[in-house]
């Protein structure tokens, strides 16, 4: 399957958010890389069709973004999101089971699945609310996975994990990245470094690098605080990738 | 036959492994799932206390037949703008527990989701009118038409206000300004004729052309309402 | 719908079509065909609809079959192919027995007891009430009996 994101654009009054953004993504796990404010949150919402671009198109094996095939293939997890009050762990990840079409035989033998990959099959039953960040965190990431998605979005989805968690997760998506297009963004270089294949970077809604990092490369941390450093340009950028 | 035996039938059946099964069934898509598993999955996860606020609407009706006959008509009209004004807070759910980017994100959509829910409320609230307008009618000797449109007069007006609140700036804001208007309009229903508004007295005519007009501007509230479901996540 | 369920019921079909086929190869072929024409069909409302899943694959067994395209035995009731010196002497009995028996029976034993299909089921795709499906399921039992010639338990 080919993720395809197509001069991408999202403009808000006089501000470009995102601006022009193509590229091809592979089963694979690809890191999206940014400072705050740099885009990367609103191009996963138009990856995700959650968000309509102001221009530019995204097809999944030419199936259009704003299509409910394409949201069958989708697993995602925004940077911040929230749960019904009187949702239990168990009762948040079925809803969403539902709401991706599973029968309810499927969905609680994914959710109990699930559960257990994510380390919460003992919470399970527990309200939401009472749940800790990290705990709240695994959630997310439980519903995300529940349909088996081809493509998996994840907005920052190691904020709030311990190291423990964190090692759990990185595990989790490379075996998911086996078989699926996972995409994640962060700004946490050492999650890039250790699960993905290939990298993004994105500075002021512009792409300003992507492709395959190896050790060739240097280090991913030096370049990215180069990158994303205050005094970094775009031309300070490429001759720091050698392009 | 035991299980040694079945056993050995399924060796003997045994066939090559298919080599191409993981690769088809992950290029598979889905089955469609019809909008009435929709309806009765979003059902499953609405709040305890709406279908009580709409079930409880029943019992005036059905102690007002055969108790107060006069006076049930009016408990009816009092009672049913709050089943209205819960109704309309469960369309904002979404919105108000940050669920609704999650909810755009899947196959069904938020539009789905929410329409979905207005459509197994607004079905129990339905019947629980025509229930009531039946029961009323056998008791005070007046056409059902004519005792449905009474009571269905006020839910239809709460029903409109709440959600023509819910999509102005304020309403968005603040969420229990619907229940505010549902509260006005059930006072009005109970206490109009204490105050001269001689409802009651209305003819057959006058209560179906009202509940009809207030139906259409409820049905354009609705539509208006799904249309902007997306500008939420 | 997960994908061990889809699996399940894909290994289903794809045992029916290499029973009436005796092609793994066309078997799959045939099966991935009958997956198309269900979702396709506008039947697939719900699910999986096992019962008009088997309809089609059958008829699809027969498409093929008409075709001339069947190719020599190979693989069924795991005969041929079989090292016979290390199978248990049950094993070699049941797969004579079963050899035996009349094709239509065998198919019935199969849906049954290796796809594990339901009484409703195979009543909905043989076209007959439950009760009919008990006495042929009742026969079958009976004719398997009497070729092996042991005690079924």
């Amino acid at each position: 399957m080919i993720l395809r994101a197509d001069r991408l654009s999202k403009q808000y009054g006089n501000g470009i958010a995102v601006d022009r953004v193509s590229f091809e993504l592979r089963e694979g796990v690809t890191g999206l890389l940014g400072a705050n404010g740099a885009g990367k949150t609103t191009l996963m919402r138009m990856l995700t069709g959650v968000l309509m671009p102001t221009s530019g198109a995204v097809d999944a094996d030419g199936i259009p973004a704003s299509s409910e095939a394409y949201r069958a293939l989708l697993g995602y997890l925004p940077q911040d999101f929230g749960y019904y009050p009187e949702f239990t762990v168990r009762d948040f990840v079925m809803y969403f089971a539902a709401l991706k079409g599973l029968d309810r035989r499927t969905a609680r033998r994914r959710t109990e699945e699930l559960l257990e990959r994510v380390g919460l099959s003992g919470a399970a039953g527990r309200r939401m609310k009472t749940l800790s960040g990290g705990m709240r965190q695994r959630a997310g990431i439980a519903q995300a996975l529940v349909n088996d998605p081809r493509i998996l979005i994840l907005d920052e989805p190691t904020a709030g994990l311990d190291p423990g968690e964190r090692v759990r997760f990185r595990k989790l998506i490379r075996e998911i990245g086996g078989r699926s297009i996972v995409l994640f963004s962060t700004h946490i270089v050492s999650d890039v470094e250790h699960i993905a294949d290939h990298v993004m970077m994105m500075k002021a809604g512009r792409l300003i690098w992507r492709g395959k990092w190896d050790a060739s490369n240097g280090s991913l941390e030096e370049f990215y605080m180069k990158a994303f450093g205050e005094d970094a340009g775009h031309e300070t950028v490429c001759d720091a990738a050698g392009l | 036959m035991n299980r040694a035996l079945r056993a050995q039938i399924r060796a003997a059946f045994s066939y090559p492994e298919p080599t191409r099964k993981r690769a088809f069934l992950r290029k598979l898509r889905p089955p469609g799932v019809g909008m009435i598993e929709m309806v009765l999955t979003q059902a499953a996860y609405i709040r305890g206390r709406v279908w009580v606020a709409a079930g409880a609407a029943l019992i005036p009706a059905l102690l007002g037949a055969f108790r107060l006959p006069g006076n049930a008509a009016r408990l009816m009209g009092a009672l049913l703008p709050f089943s209205a004004g819960i109704a309309v807070l469960e369309t904002r759910r979404s919105r108000d527990y940050s669920m609704a980017e999650l909810e755009r994100a899947t196959r069904f959509s938020l539009r789905s989701v929410v329409f979905a829910r207005m459509l197994a409320i607004g079905a129990v609230d339905l019947g629980v009118i025509l229930l009531s307008a039946a029961a009323l009618s056998a008791r005070s000797g007046l056409p059902v038409p004519r005792t449905t449109a009474e009571i269905s007069a006020p839910f239809l007006a709460a029903a409109w206000a709440g959600l023509y609140i819910e999509r102005t700036p304020l309403g968005r804001r603040h969420g229990h300004l619907s229940m505010a208007a549902s509260a006005l309009i059930s006072a009005l229903a109970l206490g109009g004729e204490d105050v001269g508004l001689s409802l009651s007295a209305l003819p057959s005519g006058a209560w179906m052309a009202a509940s009809g007009a207030l139906a259409v501007l409820t049905a354009r509230e609705v539509c208006i309402t799904l249309s902007r479901t997306e500008e939420w996540a | 719908m997960g994908s061990t369920d889809l699996e399940q019921i894909y290994d289903r079909i794809y045992r029916y079509a290499c029973f009436r086929l005796r092609d793994s190869h066309l078997a799959e072929d045939v099966t991935q065909e009958t997956f198309l024409r269900y979702l396709n069909s506008g039947k697939a409302g719900g699910g999986y609809e096992i019962r008009y899943m088997y309809a089609i694959a059958r008829n699809l067994c027969a498409d093929v079959s008409r075709r001339g395209r069947r190719a020599p035995l190979q693989g069924v009731l795991n005969a041929a192919g079989a090292d016979a010196t290390e199978a248990a002497l049950d094993g070699i009995a049941v797969r004579a027995a079963l050899g035996e028996m009349a094709e239509a029976d065998r198919e019935l034993l199969l849906l049954r007891y290796v796809n594990g299909e339901s009484i409703g089921t195979l009543s909905a795709l043989y076209g007959c009430s439950r009760f009919a499906i008990y006495r042929r399921l009742k026969r079958a039992r009976a004719a398997f009996r009497r070729l092996w010639g042991g005690d079924e338990g």
